[in-house]
């Protein structure tokens, strides 16, 4: 217990069922931004995805509805709208990634010209990421070592904290980390094929507003 | 409540428990994170330049593992303490949203899935195998940009697949492959004790060696006299004493023209020729009556000019030379092997080599080799599937560069199954991308770059991405060449940043894909240990070079008289090529017509070259480099004022340039700095990948006119003998 004192400050704060249906929330909005798999869009398809959000989100006390159901095509047509959107065949595209919404560094020693920029990878805000992983002893894809601050990780990460009773930390999370999806949302919307993903982002950002 | 399937990212670390509580070693405010992490250090590390392929020295300065600054290594020969714009632009790519950032595997037209890396490399790995072991092994090819550590050579030799194709076909190759057969390799001019230097086809302040362009800069305030021998008043030109606007392709014949003055005259350094030149007579046999007015009629530069460039090469020889040259005359013209031929033989007639003033071999030194790790079975060897130094196709090209423009003509012919492409985009950097997309008919293709160039995007099953240059380590490298230096050089890149691992260096691709393919332990060592095996032999740890950025070796190539012989079948400089009488050539250059010509009054010869700021193709979608272009209207094409005029056109005006294989639109740049025959672009632009976002769409390239011809000698694309047409509007 001495052992665990010295290297732990905040015992986590007790978990109740509103906060485990708002940690799982943001698990299912997290899974939105990887890449579509059969399984996945015949989720989205046949309602699933829209009926967990409803139960979750009114149990976690922030009741939102959602039909992605009706602003999905085929599988052929959201995979290639997540390779407009993400990936980006065609121009413009919206990497769901922080630091690319954010200057990229307010350390204004670096002398490198990216410096007072946005559109760039591994800004502060990733920096503070791969901290916030690490010192809570998680680990992120080999492949996503370049941006930890992806959307996905982002959200499965304020919701361990919130599924772990780390309320404060969840919140200063939030207040530092999600506060770029409308600046995601604008870049989404220039894109041609941009649902169900610009949606999706308008759902998120009206259930962290909250 | 059920919980959907679902693949968390997130996981608990190998040997940490759940955390039980937040630990005292977090910060959870970003503010407060952001401004602690402003004290940590600036450390520096070495590594070499990916701008272009000169691998000038510079130091990564870093901190909280971001780059934080690079400059130029002092004591590199190739940077001396410079980098160009493209050195700075390059850098920044590393955070660049647009990089491949993980492994994609094509699900349809336009369409890719990220995968994991071991996905990569069990897919690729199985398919590979699985066509390997249907049609053989000498069905893969590698084709890679070249010059540079690949590791491909070892699963080549294992799989019995001769077929590593580099792209200098369409860069230089005329000119390695002359050099080598008349004076057994390169030779650099020595810019700083030169009193009279002629440039042709060399453009130093476009394709830019900062120290170069330093040294000549010195050299010019110190009174040598600089000539520019180019269609195009181009950056060079603007320090030349004078510039020389000759009419495109007719190089060859300027150079008959000096060789001629220079013997008739007597004015060639007969003591030299008697000693180390073999063929002077055959040569003479067969251009005694190319003189200077001949040649006068040819090129539009007078015959006094042409002899008085002779006489001023002998007067200040051996303290003169004409330049190598580069890419501008060694892949693009039907007389590019002749012209290279010249260059040597002008040289020689002024005894330049291994003099003072005049051309130096570079210095070189050999490194040592990991042990082997692999002992099992190895394939019989192949044949050459693009002909290259095969008996009856393409035998004078040198095989260790190859044909890069025949893999679509290979794989149609079944001579190809499956094509690896490394840090190399034939879409777009060979001739007639129509044509190159037919590389997509390969059963298997795989790319391994850093962006989504056009090679990945519309041929490519795989895409592996390499690293950025900063992000890795590599096998060390000799730095000489193109520029004289007394001593080579070591220098390598160390990795700099923060190791992610999103994307891979080449040695963990080529483990993980070999591995997979079922060739355990074929690269049995790590790039440590490789670069402590390369290091051993010459004495230098890995901690001192990485302590030093660059070390430079004793003192190896210096002026002599006494010793002097060329790695050669005579020992002596041929002025004919045995290799070429073999097959039925003459063995001597003789003047030799471009294989086209503009005839109408709105026909061009579509030439073209490199800006200071971009290196080809490779920076296109750079940021801040097409800043610049923006700033300087970069994408413009070039046409001579008398021309335009008589075509109504004026600065900025939209032009349609059209011939039999494609039709593209441009704006003009309206001036008297460019010979009335030809138009020229930068040879940067014309990007088509709509992922490369800053570079898609602006300018065209020239390769868009280009028919993949394979010269018959040397196997390069004569890539400007290329004529279009030019009307006005289009837009």
């Amino acid at each position: 217990m001495e052992k665990i004192k010295k290297w732990y400050g905040v015992l986590m704060g007790s978990i109740t069922e509103q906060n485990k249906a708002y940690a799982s929330l943001f698990i299912i909005f997290a899974d939105l931004f990887k890449y579509p798999e059969k399984e996945n869009y015949n989720e989205l398809l046949n309602g699933e995805i829209d009926k967990q959000i409803e139960q979750l989100s009114r149990l976690a006390g922030h009741p939102i509805i959602t039909s992605f159901k009706d602003e999905i095509g085929s599988y052929e047509e959201i995979v290639q709208a997540f390779n407009d959107c993400f990936l980006g065949i065609t121009t413009p595209f919206a990497p769901p990634v922080e630091s690319v919404y954010k200057v990229w560094t307010t350390d204004d020693s670096f002398q490198v010209p990216l410096k007072n920029q946005k559109g760039h990878l591994l800004g502060d805000s990733a920096l503070h990421i791969r901290h916030i992983v690490q010192a809570l002893g998680l680990e992120i894809p080999t492949e996503y070592e370049m941006m930890p601050d992806h959307l996905t990780i982002l959200l499965e990460l304020y919701s361990y904290l919130n599924q772990e009773g780390l309320i404060s930390e969840a919140e200063q999370f939030k207040k530092d980390h999600l506060d770029w999806l409308p600046d995601f949302y604008n870049s989404l919307i220039k894109i041609e094929r941009n649902q169900p993903y610009s949606n999706i982002v308008l759902k998120l950002n009206e259930v962290l507003k909250q | 409540m059920q919980k959907i399937s679902r693949r968390s990212f997130l996981k608990i670390a190998a040997g940490v428990g759940a955390a039980a509580a937040v630990p005292l070693t977090l910060t959870m405010d970003f503010k407060v994170f952001a401004q602690d992490i402003q004290d940590d250090k600036v450390t520096k590390v070495p590594s070499l330049c990916n701008g272009c392929s000169s691998t000038c020295g510079l130091w990564a300065y870093v901190k909280n593992g971001r780059l934080w600054k690079v400059e130029g290594n002092e004591a590199n020969m190739k940077s001396m303490g410079k980098l160009c714009a493209r050195g700075h632009g390059v850098a920044y790519n590393v955070y660049d949203p647009g990089r491949v950032t993980q492994p994609m595997k094509r699900v349809g037209d336009n369409k890719f899935q990220p995968i994991s890396w071991e996905e990569a490399f069990q897919e690729v790995g199985t398919k590979t195998r699985q066509i390997l072991d249907e049609h053989g092994g000498d069905k893969f090819v590698w084709a890679c940009h070249g010059g540079k550590e690949t590791y491909a050579a070892k699963f080549l030799d294992v799989i019995g697949s001769p077929n590593y194709i580099t792209h200098y076909a369409t860069c230089f190759t005329a000119k390695t492959n002359i050099w080598d057969k008349m004076c057994g390799g390169m030779y650099n001019p020595d810019f700083d004790n030169a009193k009279y230097m002629i440039f042709a086809g060399r453009n130093y302040a476009g394709g830019i060696i900062p120290a170069a362009m330093k040294r000549i800069t010195e050299a010019k305030e110190k009174g040598v006299k600089i000539i520019v021998v180019d269609p195009r008043f181009c950056e060079l030109a603007t320090i030349a004493d004078e510039w020389i606007p000759i009419r495109p392709g007719t190089d060859l014949a300027l150079y008959l023209g000096i060789a001629h003055t220079l013997i008739s005259e007597n004015l060639y350094d007969k003591s030299f020729v008697e000693q180390f030149v073999f063929g002077f007579d055959f040569f003479w046999m067969y251009n005694k009556d190319f003189s200077a007015e001949k040649a006068a009629e040819i090129t539009g530069i007078s015959a006094d000019k042409i002899k008085e460039l002779a006489r001023d090469l002998a007067a200040n020889a051996p303290h003169a030379f004409l330049e190598p040259g580069y890419h501008g005359l060694h892949a693009h013209y039907k007389n590019s092997n002749e012209t290279a031929m010249m260059n040597v033989i002008i040289n020689a007639l002024i005894g330049n080599f291994w003099r003072e003033g005049g051309l130096f071999p570079a210095a070189s030194t050999t490194f040592g080799h990991p042990e082997d790790t692999y002992f099992g079975p190895k394939a019989e060897m192949g044949s050459r599937a693009d002909g290259a130094g095969v008996a009856g196709q393409y035998p004078l090209v040198e095989a260790g560069r190859g044909i890069p423009q025949r893999i679509p003509d290979m794989i149609e012919k079944g001579q190809a199954k499956v094509v690896f492409f490394y840090h190399y985009n034939p879409l777009r950097s060979a001739p007639e991308p129509e044509y190159q997309k037919k590389i997509k008919n390969a059963d298997l293709v795989v790319s391994i770059p850093c962006d989504w160039n056009e090679t990945s995007v519309y041929t490519a099953d795989y895409i592996l991405p390499e690293n950025h240059y900063l992000e890795r380590m590599e096998h060390p490298k000799v730095i000489n060449g193109n520029i004289y230096w007394a001593a080579a050089q070591v220098a390598a890149r160390f990795k700099a940043l923060d190791a992610t691992s999103s994307s891979l260096d080449l040695l963990d691709i080529l483990k993980g894909f070999t591995t997979a393919y079922g060739i355990n332990n074929l690269y049995g060592f790590t790039i440590e240990e490789d670069m402590a095996a390369s290091l051993g032999p010459i004495g230098i740890s890995p901690d001192k070079l990485k302590e030093e950025g660059c070390i430079e070796l004793r003192t190896s190539v210096l002026p002599k008289i006494e010793g002097i012989t060329f790695n050669t079948f005579t020992h002596k400089i041929e002025f004919c090529i045995g290799a070429w009488k073999k097959e039925g050539f003459i063995g001597v250059p003789t003047w030799i017509s471009p294989l086209v010509e503009p005839q109408g009054e709105n026909e061009f010869r579509l030439i073209h070259g490199k800006q200071p700021w971009h290196s080809h193709i490779m920076t296109t979608n750079n940021p801040y480099l097409m800043a610049i272009t923006e700033d300087y209207n970069g994408t413009y094409m070039w046409m001579n004022t008398e021309r335009a005029t008589k075509l109504g056109l004026k600065e900025g005006d939209w032009v349609t340039v059209a011939n039999d294989i494609a039709t593209k639109t441009t704006q003009v740049h309206v001036t008297e700095g460019l010979h009335p025959d030809c138009v020229w672009v930068p040879s940067t632009y014309g990007t088509y990948s709509d992922k490369l976002e800053n570079g898609y769409g602006k300018g065209f390239n020239y390769n868009d006119f280009i028919p993949a011809r394979v010269d018959e000698k040397t196997g390069h694309v004569m890539g400007q003998e290329c004529i279009v047409t030019i009307s006005k509007g289009g837009k």
